[in-house]
């Protein structure tokens, strides 16, 4: 606490915050849902222990259930599309842990580009595409984490204007009925949380620490020394800030406690800094409508603080479109005379490095144009360039296989590694995926 | 059948209602859960009332001494209600020291509590030293009697006062949309006594608008500008964070008048705190079956009674800030109508 620093002012010892199971609004929302259940209107797809849940702390002291198993991964656009080592590597730690999950074809987009950016959907389109994915996963029995942060934040708050929306709710039955995406009642189905990717690794964060311990360590890799700049996503927390996972120790509970608790548990030095709270210039449509606007906060309000402030080796992220941005706006800065160099990554793709993932192979370092090398340098990595050169010869013995149509061969090839595979791992054990593009040829395109 | 009236809270509502019920002879028992009466304003030190510029001891002692004198009032201090069965006039109640009672009326004064700031992360309270709120402020002066900044000690050169920090806030979704009511005049009052006394303090005060009620106008509002030269910034802060180079907070908002960002120097910035209903005022709505706003949670008045004390539950009324933000003036007027309400009620019944 700020004033227990103070050799001064010793008044009220305040109770630690956040305060465990103060009534809130949220608690409101969520007997509302209960509520809706019990008329009938409504079917809440619970976490079971099958799922071996991990309570965590929300800011308004209400216990949250974070799913750690049997996962129904609800991915992001954006990653799939820019970033791959990200949900990469949120399969490799779920491969590492003997987690069960399945690697959904058939989830839409979440449709909420840039968080309603000016009109690009509306309420209803958004609550149906929500509860159809929602539909989706209830149908296949593994429980959904949302990959992006974007779809994080809108099917919050999408959840909260279908509680308290009547009106809302009767739009959007008939859609889901057409669609046959209600139950066979004639139920929406809505999960009892709605999950993170980054809370999920929050809740994962000890057994990182020891799987950093146990086979990172063994690798020579050592984070003691990194400096990290966490930057939390106005997506994923900010927005509906009461619904994400808080932690006493964590500043005092009062900013997020997800990616800064992973960082700590394995060592790695968070450093503070004066624009923690500033958006990472991405905004809400700047992106598409004021994109200069977005370059230069992103350079002049972030990077540049990072970098001369407080000189950090890297900036932690949570969500797909902050990442990206951090990442292009250095490019771009460097054309324009404003380079301030870092490493930008999000917490997973970090704590996979330290655990002792292959920088090229899962986390795919070779999309990202930051400055990445000085800090894999600093964690210890310093074979890196074995290791891409490795990668360069996997990507041509892939090429070759290719071409000489050896497809089985390919598949035999990737179980070696702990990848995204064409193959969905179920309890029952592997299952091809059953999706247009896993049928087709691999790499051809 | 009892006569008795149960006051629930000695806070200024609980106290007010106590004392009229003692003038008029009613046999009543004030249960107070803290081991002194007089609420908040004792409990936590305030040093000056709005709006008369009174001590809280200067306003609520002789409440206090007139309840503890009076012979049809007995006061249980450090209890607290459990449970209570039946209806009006005969509710069984029973109190957390196990005594059982019969009472006929029951009036909950069950008051507020401020707004945890820790829920605003983004002002960093409790993080950097140099960020407190006004119900520390008030502690500093009537507990020390000087300002200073708590990260070292010395008297602040620039100071600012933030106001509606856990009000009017859809951030905080729907508890804490409600003004406080009392934020905008304790701090144009807070903010001329200290230039009063440290002239050389630059305070400022930031405000997405100014709510001093009636004739509180002039001396919360005016006055601090006018005859004490306090600044008043329309914009609301949207974080506050620590520069290292100059050890001095950073402010940061949009003056909505000039129509710009700044980001300003200050030693010590005042957080403005809200009020919410009390855990008690919650757990009494549950006891009693109490109506409660859905959104803020405080108590609601039974609406066709067109009174402001008379709770929806026959025989139960309510006053002071368990159904609102509140002055204390206000309480203390409000305890006396519910007295005289719970007296009509228990007169209907009983001879008295």
């Amino acid at each position: 606490m700020g004033h227990a620093k103070s050799p001064y002012l010793k008044y009220a010892d305040p109770i630690p915050f956040p305060v465990i199971n103060r009534h809130s609004h949220y608690d409101h929302l969520f007997e509302e849902m209960y509520e809706l259940e019990e008329k009938g209107e409504i079917l809440v797809y619970r976490i079971t222990e099958e799922n071996k849940p991990v309570e965590v702390l929300t800011r308004t002291g209400r216990i949250k259930t974070i799913p750690t198993t049997k996962i129904w991964h609800h991915k992001s656009c954006g990653q799939c599309g820019n970033i791959p080592g990200y949900p990469a590597s949120v399969f490799w730690f779920m491969n590492k842990f003997g987690y069960d999950y399945m690697n959904e074809p058939h989830q839409t987009s979440c449709t909420a580009w840039n968080y309603h950016g000016s009109g690009t959907s509306n309420p209803v389109a958004l609550a149906a595409v929500w509860l159809r994915n929602m539909h989706q996963a209830w149908k296949t029995g593994y429980y959904p984490l949302i990959h992006c942060g974007t779809s994080f934040g809108s099917y919050k708050e999408t959840r909260e204007q279908l509680i308290f929306n009547r009106e809302l709710r009767e739009a959007v039955k008939p859609i889901l009925k057409k669609l046959g995406r209600l139950t066979e009642d004639g139920r929406i189905v809505i999960p009892q949380e709605i999950v993170h990717y980054s809370e999920w690794v929050h809740a994962n964060r000890y057994k990182i620490k020891e799987l950093y311990e146990k086979e990172g360590k063994a690798k020579g890799i050592d984070v003691s020394n990194v400096r990290v700049a966490i930057h939390g996503a106005c997506h994923v927390w900010k927005m509906m800030a009461d619904d994400y996972p808080y932690d006493p120790e964590v500043y005092g509970g009062q900013r997020p406690a997800a990616s800064t608790a992973v960082m700590k548990a394995i060592g790695a030095q968070v450093v503070d800094y004066s624009t923690w709270y500033d958006c990472c210039g991405f905004g809400f449509r700047h992106i598409l409508t004021e994109r200069e606007f977005t370059r230069s906060f992103a350079i002049q309000r972030k990077l540049k603080v990072i970098a001369e402030e407080i000189k950090a080796d890297v900036i932690i992220t949570h969500d797909t479109g902050c990442t990206t941005t951090f990442e292009k706006n250095q490019w771009i800065g460097k054309a324009h005379g404003m380079y301030h160099p870092v490493a930008v990554m999000s917490d997973v793709m970090f704590s996979a490095l330290a655990c002792g993932a292959h920088p090229f192979k899962v986390v795919q370092l070779y999309w990202n144009c930051s400055n990445y090398e000085p800090l894999l340098e600093k964690m210890g990595i310093k074979n890196w360039k074995e290791l891409k050169k490795e990668w360069e010869e996997t990507v041509k013995h892939i090429s070759e296989l290719e071409k000489q149509g050896k497809y089985e061969e390919l598949m035999e090839f990737f179980k070696k590694y702990d990848l995204y595979e064409p193959y969905s791992k179920t309890s029952d054990g592997f299952r091809r995926k059953r999706s247009a593009t896993a049928d087709m040829p691999l790499f051809r395109s | 059948m009892a006569k008795t009236v149960l006051v629930i809270g000695g806070g200024p509502a609980g106290l007010s209602a106590a004392k009229t019920l003692g003038k008029l002879g009613i046999p009543t028992v004030l249960v107070e859960k803290e081991n002194t009466l007089g609420g908040r304003p004792i409990l936590e030190g305030y040093h000056t009332l709005i709006p008369r510029k009174m001590t809280p001891s200067q306003v609520l002692a002789p409440y206090i001494e007139e309840v503890q004198r009076s012979s049809s009032v007995k006061v249980k201090l450090n209890t607290q209600l459990v449970s209570c069965e039946g209806t009006a006039p005969d509710f069984k109640v029973k109190l957390s020291d196990g005594e059982e009672l019969e009472i006929a009326a029951i009036i909950v004064a069950t008051g507020f509590q401020h707004f945890d700031p820790r829920r605003k992360g983004e002002l960093g309270y409790g993080i950097f030293p140099d960020v407190i709120t006004n119900l520390e402020l008030e502690q500093m002066f009537s507990k020390e009697g000087r300002l200073y900044r708590p990260s070292n000690g010395q008297l602040p050169e620039r100071m600012a006062f933030v106001f509606c920090v856990g009000s009017r806030d859809r951030q905080l979704g729907v508890t804490n949309v409600h003004c406080c009511r009392y934020g905008c005049a304790l701090s144009g009052l807070q903010a001329s006594e200290i230039r009063e006394k440290y002239p050389q303090v630059e305070v400022f005060c930031y405000y997405m608008d100014v709510r001093t009620y009636g004739t509180w106008e002039y001396p919360f509002y005016w006055e601090p500008q006018e005859k004490y030269g306090v600044r008043y910034v329309r914009g609301r802060i949207a974080e506050i964070t620590y520069s290292h180079s100059d050890g001095k907070l950073r402010i940061k908002h949009e003056d909505t008048i000039v129509k710009r960002p700044a980001e300003i120097p200050m030693d010590l910035v005042v957080l403005v705190l809200g009020m919410e209903p009390s855990e008690g005022t919650k757990k009494i709505a549950r006891i009693l079956d109490l109506a409660q706003d859905p959104d803020s949670q405080f108590l609601i008045p039974a609406q066709e009674s067109g009174s402001n004390v008379i709770s929806p539950k026959a025989g139960v009324f309510i006053a002071g800030a368990c159904k609102g933000p509140i002055d204390i003036e206000s309480s203390l007027s409000e305890g006396e109508a519910a007295a005289v309400e719970a007296l009509a009620f228990i007169g209907a019944k009983v001879t008295v």
